[in-house]
């Protein structure tokens, strides 16, 4: 209940300047403009990608969409963490008796993840259009379970990232820098990649269990993937592994905050 | 010292920010042989305050005043030494402590910096789980004290200083809390509000018995709240003691300049010091040879001017910091 009043506190202080309110929202929809070119060119143009499907590469752009947007709207908080740490505003976060991580994801309401839902959505619904697979209770629920673990890997990134920026002001342009790299090469089945960069995304920057690797196992392409088939069936448990590894981070990151000025 | 409100044993907090060199070759240096000062704000800071006593912390700029504050109310965790707050470690169990304390750092806000001061106060009631009933009674009386209604549905965005930092202050005591921190409170306000929030302080101390450690650079603040200072300097304890010995101890003594029609019967009054001008001046250490003099000179008729001079409590801090480099124990 807490939570949804602090979430609606969030809203409310997003709309107070209503001009602001909706140039965000505008610029929400512009900024999907880019993936919604991409999923048509790719419809429209192409018969496939690496040996994938037109539908079989548009549900890797839709789990990661839907990763991205579900991270975008519950965690969009930790890109404020640096300026609150700047300027010591995690002070008062720290004098109040809730969780800090659970403040920092409430404080700010991103109006631009109205239009990363409904691009989600439009792309989950083209994806399943497209493809030709047997819609099992099993494979639903995978689905639900890579999309819930693409935006826990995309969480845990940027909370990993947060506890730095606990202490370094630095770790912003860095939070950025990843999501943009997690945006570009998430849409992709990454084997079309070098294999240096096909294993930088799988075990340097694990983008490829966010959508790749669930995309291949949803659709039956599991040979010739950078890890044996069970893991790529538990890239959804390593999203939230990663998730609760990046929470002790952020904890012990937290006890070594040293706050501004005075 | 039966209950202590918050004990404090050796604190001492040490932060180590990294160097950055100037220029492209500095950057990259720092970037990969990064080097690391190491500030001491805190070296030993040991006081306890009891239930319901308003102390004073104070020293100049940079003597570890804040940092101390941070360390009680939990935001920072000290590098060495103990500290307790009601019986609880603040950094340990930082969530249980929350309820026990308020806190008001005076140059920044902790209300929604967007939403009206009413709509703060409403969450915080539900994160602090006050009862409807509890929360509107003690809103009422804030209201009283603070005049808080005639601004509380503004945004912080939109108050003045005075207005946002007495806003704080309702925040920082609607959930009751016995332990109060107040970081520079009135810092930047005009003189009706500081005596305005100095009223609001007394009366939570002597209605409330809440427990209030106060920073401030203000001295007449000092003397009109505090019966208790601590002084800090270079991160250690300097002074702890009561503001009247403080001012006995290292004060010059009182001063009286007196002027009058004829002074050559008042030359040979004990304590006269010397004729500055048309004013005579007299001085003294003794409190009680003070009283008398003013006794003696107010029944004079040909006095024309008097004035009564004590030594300013900037000036006694100053010697104390000068005389003083040993931390005191209490």
């Amino acid at each position: 209940m807490l939570t949804f009043r602090l979430a609606a506190m969030s809203v409310k202080a997003s709309a107070a300047n209503r001009v602001d309110f909706l140039s965000r929202i505008a610029i929400g929809a512009v900024t999907q403009v880019a993936v919604v070119v991409f999923a048509t060119v790719l419809i429209t143009r192409f018969p496939g990608m690496g040996g994938w499907a037109q539908g079989d590469v548009l549900l890797i752009v839709a789990i990661r969409m839907s990763g991205h947007a579900l991270a975008v709207g519950f965690f969009v908080g930790l890109r404020l963490v640096a300026r609150l740490a700047r300027t010591g505003n995690i002070d008062a976060l720290l004098l109040r008796p809730l969780p800090v991580y659970r403040q920092v994801l409430l404080a700010f309401f991103h109006v631009p993840v109205i239009g990363d839902l409904i691009v989600a959505a439009v792309l989950t619904a083209t994806a399943l259009a497209h493809l030709t697979v047997d819609w099992t209770p099993w494979r639903v629920g995978y689905l639900a379970c890579a999309i819930v673990g693409a935006m826990l890997l995309e969480a845990a990134v940027q909370t990993f990232l947060g506890g730095f920026a606990i202490r370094s002001s630095g770790a912003k342009l860095w939070q950025e820098w990843v999501e943009e790299l997690m945006a570009t090469f998430g849409s992709y089945p990454l084997h079309i990649l070098p294999d240096v960069a096909r294993a930088a995304f799988t075990f340097l920057l694990p983008v490829a269990f966010a959508a790749y690797l669930p995309a291949a196992v949803i659709t039956g392409h599991t040979t010739g993937l950078p890890v044996p088939g069970w893991a790529a069936a538990a890239a959804p448990g390593v999203g939230l592994l990663l998730f609760l590894a990046a929470r002790q981070w952020w904890n012990r990151q937290l006890a070594r905050y040293e706050s501004a000025g005075g | 010292m039966n209950n202590p409100a918050i004990e404090a044993r050796g604190l001492k907090k040490v932060f180590t920010p990294a160097i950055r060199q100037p220029g492209f070759k500095g950057t990259v240096r720092s970037l990969i042989a990064p080097e690391h000062a190491e500030i001491v704000a805190v070296a030993d800071v040991s006081f306890t305050v009891a239930e319901g006593e308003l102390i004073a912390l104070l020293g100049p700029n940079g003597a570890g005043k804040s940092t101390t504050i941070k360390i009680l109310s939990g935001i920072l965790t000290p590098t060495a030494g103990e500290v307790r707050i009601a019986g609880r470690i603040p950094y340990q169990d930082r969530i249980a402590n929350a309820h026990n304390i308020g806190a008001v750092f005076g140059q920044r806000t902790q209300l929604w910096w967007d939403l009206p001061a009413r709509e703060s106060f409403a969450v915080l009631r539900d994160i602090f789980k006050t009862s409807l009933a509890d929360h509107a009674r003690r809103l009422d009386e804030l209201d009283g004290l603070l005049e808080l209604s005639s601004f509380w549905d503004r945004s912080p965005r939109h108050m003045s200083l005075g207005q946002r930092v007495r806003a704080d202050l309702a925040a920082a005591l609607l959930h009751d809390p016995p332990i109060v921190f107040l970081d520079e409170p009135t810092i930047g306000m005009d003189a009706v509000v500081k005596e305005q929030v100095r009223e609001f302080l007394r009366f939570q101390v002597a209605e409330r018995g809440r427990t209030i450690v106060l920073t401030t650079h203000d001295m007449s603040e000092v003397s009109r709240l505090a019966e208790r200072v601590v002084l800090i300097n270079h991160g250690r304890v300097v002074y702890d003691g009561g503001l009247v010995e403080l001012q006995q101890d290292y004060g010059s003594g009182w001063q009286i300049r007196v002027v009058v029609d004829d002074d050559a019967a008042l030359r040979d009054v004990p304590g006269f010091l010397a004729k500055e001008g048309a004013a005579l001046v007299f001085g003294g250490d003794d409190p009680g040879e003070q009283r008398r003099l003013v006794r003696l000179l107010t029944e004079l008729d040909v006095v024309r001017n008097l004035e009564v001079r004590s030594d300013d409590l900037e000036d006694i801090m100053a010697t104390v910091y000068q005389r003083r480099a040993v931390p005191v124990a209490r």
